[in-house]
């Protein structure tokens, strides 16, 4: 039986080298480079005048009607995965700004603009349309208004919550519309202002006039900020950049009478932050959040305590195109420590059994898109660590365990695509993870055929030639 | 499945090849994500065809390296 294995290019011999990294573009060439073969042109279109100002972007708003289809489509299948908007205040903030006259919709805050088109264009995406062209021309057009938004809010200098939650959702629609390289420049824009912002510092001790709620919130932006940087990384085999935080984890409690303010401070907490002009004021509920909150903030910190994990553990050996792990008793430590993580995950995130799955597909399928993507990401960082090699240290490929770990990865997505197709068929993220946890497979069938050398980083780096080509 | 998945406590050798691959389930069932991953990337992403391609080709011609 004879089989031939692809051969990567020169340029991408070496063990774990990242093909993308700036280091490897020869130095003699100084024209502009293409990084991940993705996304010629800006991605943001440029409709827009000099002197149109939001006036002009207030100008393309959709109807109302269709508005409220896009923002429902967003909280359906954007929000279970990616939980860092708090749901009342978008809507009793998106239902002031529709109320308003022609007049004084046209100077209200450009970032809210933003970050309502974003929502929008991410909507779109999700909708089903008769023509795939024009859904990504849709869902282009919003991106581009909320683009334009962000600059007349001054985004470059000036940046707010709501600027690095609009600024994450255009990371996000700029993946699904096939512009990783793009999202990947915006991405470090988006963590320099998160930095700037003093995001990633622990709001005990940074924001402590804050209410406990803006606390709360600014951990779950934070948290969004960081994995999007962390799994994008792992996807483009580039360093990690949100490394510097003091937030913990667990600060984020499950105690929900973090919105008993305005006046009335339980336990003795002073909250001198106090808005007469609040939603909470002008509209008090007796129940703030949606009844998915705490599963949600269970979900927010099992992703973040998974993406402090494989950042230190993936994303950070991997940009300097070192081997993960330097002896076996090594690398069975670390599977160890993420099997101690998936552990102590909440049983309905890692569950993976069909009946399971399909039983939350009916019941709950918020949650099950968290189930997905939990074990898209957990089994593929795992799959990564059981191919590592390091030849100099005795460190081998561990076939079964890479295969049995792709499998697992490989399953999340065949669930996803059976019980909602549409969203699988958006998220590039997840695409791209199960190709490459398809390559891995294939690779491992023939190591078994063939005894063949592991090298995961090359199978990757084939791949991402032929894109580079 | 077993013999596969015990190739790590012995070095992979021709022994475990004289019979195909194709009647270890494990194997089988590893092929058979792959096809069905490679079915499924090849209805999306259509909206950025060189990307779909270049995904699909690198798949499809690792795939077809399975001689079973």
């Amino acid at each position: 039986m004879s089989t031939q294995m692809p051969t990567p290019g020169p340029q991408c011999r070496s063990v774990s080298s990242s093909p993308f990294l700036l280091s490897n573009i020869p130095y003699s060439n100084h024209a502009p480079s293409l990084f991940f073969g993705l996304g010629s042109g800006h991605p943001f279109a440029n409709y827009w005048t000099n002197r149109g100002g939001l006036p002009e972007v207030i100008g393309v708003l959709p109807s109302r009607d269709q508005a409220d289809i896009l923002v429902a489509k967003y909280f359906d299948a954007v929000d279970p995965v990616y939980p860092m908007i708090h749901r009342r205040n978008f809507y009793a903030d998106y239902e002031r700004f529709w109320s308003l006259p022609l007049s004084e919709k046209q100077v209200a805050d450009p970032v809210l603009l933003a970050l309502h088109f974003v929502v929008y264009a991410m909507g779109t995406q999700f909708t089903q349309m008769p023509s795939e062209q024009e859904r990504a021309q849709m869902a282009g057009f919003y991106a581009s208004a909320s683009h334009q938004a962000l600059r007349l809010s001054s985004y470059l200098s000036r940046t707010s919550l709501r600027t690095i939650q609009a600024m994450v959702l255009v990371c996000y629609f700029l993946m699904n519309d096939n512009h990783a390289s793009d999202a990947w420049a915006f991405g470090g824009v988006l963590m320099r202002q998160a930095y700037a912002m003093g995001l990633n510092r622990d709001p005990d001790i940074i924001s402590q006039r804050c209410s406990r709620s803006d606390k709360q919130q600014r951990r779950k932006v934070w948290q969004a900020v960081l994995f999007q940087d962390t799994f994008l990384t792992v996807l483009l085999k580039l360093p990690p950049t949100g490394i510097f935080s003091d937030v913990r984890v667990d600060s984020l409690t499950d105690d929900l009478d973090e919105n008993i303010m305005n006046g009335n401070p339980s336990n003795g907490a002073q909250d001198p932050v106090i808005n007469p002009m609040s939603i909470s004021n002008i509209a008090p509920m007796s129940d703030p959040h949606p009844p998915h909150e705490i599963s949600d903030r269970q979900y927010i910190r099992s992703m973040w305590h998974l993406a402090n994990l494989v950042q230190k553990t993936v994303c950070t050996p991997r940009s300097l195109s070192n081997p993960l792990t330097n002896s076996m008793p090594n690398k069975a430590s670390l599977i160890s420590s993420y099997n101690e993580l998936f552990k102590s995950f909440p049983a309905n995130m890692t569950v993976s059994d069909h009946q399971a799955i399909a039983g939350l597909s009916s019941t709950n399928p918020r949650l099950l898109r968290q189930n997905l993507f939990f074990r898209s990401n957990y089994w593929h960082c795992v799959m990564i660590i059981q191919a590592d090699v390091n030849e100099a240290r005795g460190v081998t490929c561990d076939v079964r365990g890479a295969l049995e770990a792709a499998r697992m990865a490989l399953a999340s997505f065949l669930d996803f695509w059976e019980f909602l197709r549409v969203d699988a068929s958006v998220w590039w993220v997840f695409q791209h993870r199960a190709f490459e946890e398809a390559v891995r497979l294939t690779y491992s069938i023939l190591q078994v055929i063939e005894n063949i050398s592991c090298n995961f980083w090359n199978i990757s780096i084939d791949s991402s030639t032929d894109m580079l080509r | 499945m077993a013999r596969i998945l015990s190739v790590q406590d012995q070095p992979l050798s021709t022994a475990d090849l004289s019979q195909s691959p194709a009647s270890e389930p494990l194997s089988m069932l590893a092929r058979a994500d792959v096809r069905r991953t490679l079915e499924i990337l090849e209805l999306v992403g259509s909206s950025a065809p060189e990307m779909q391609k270049t995904r699909t080709d690198v798949l499809r011609s690792a795939f077809e390296e399975i001689p079973w």
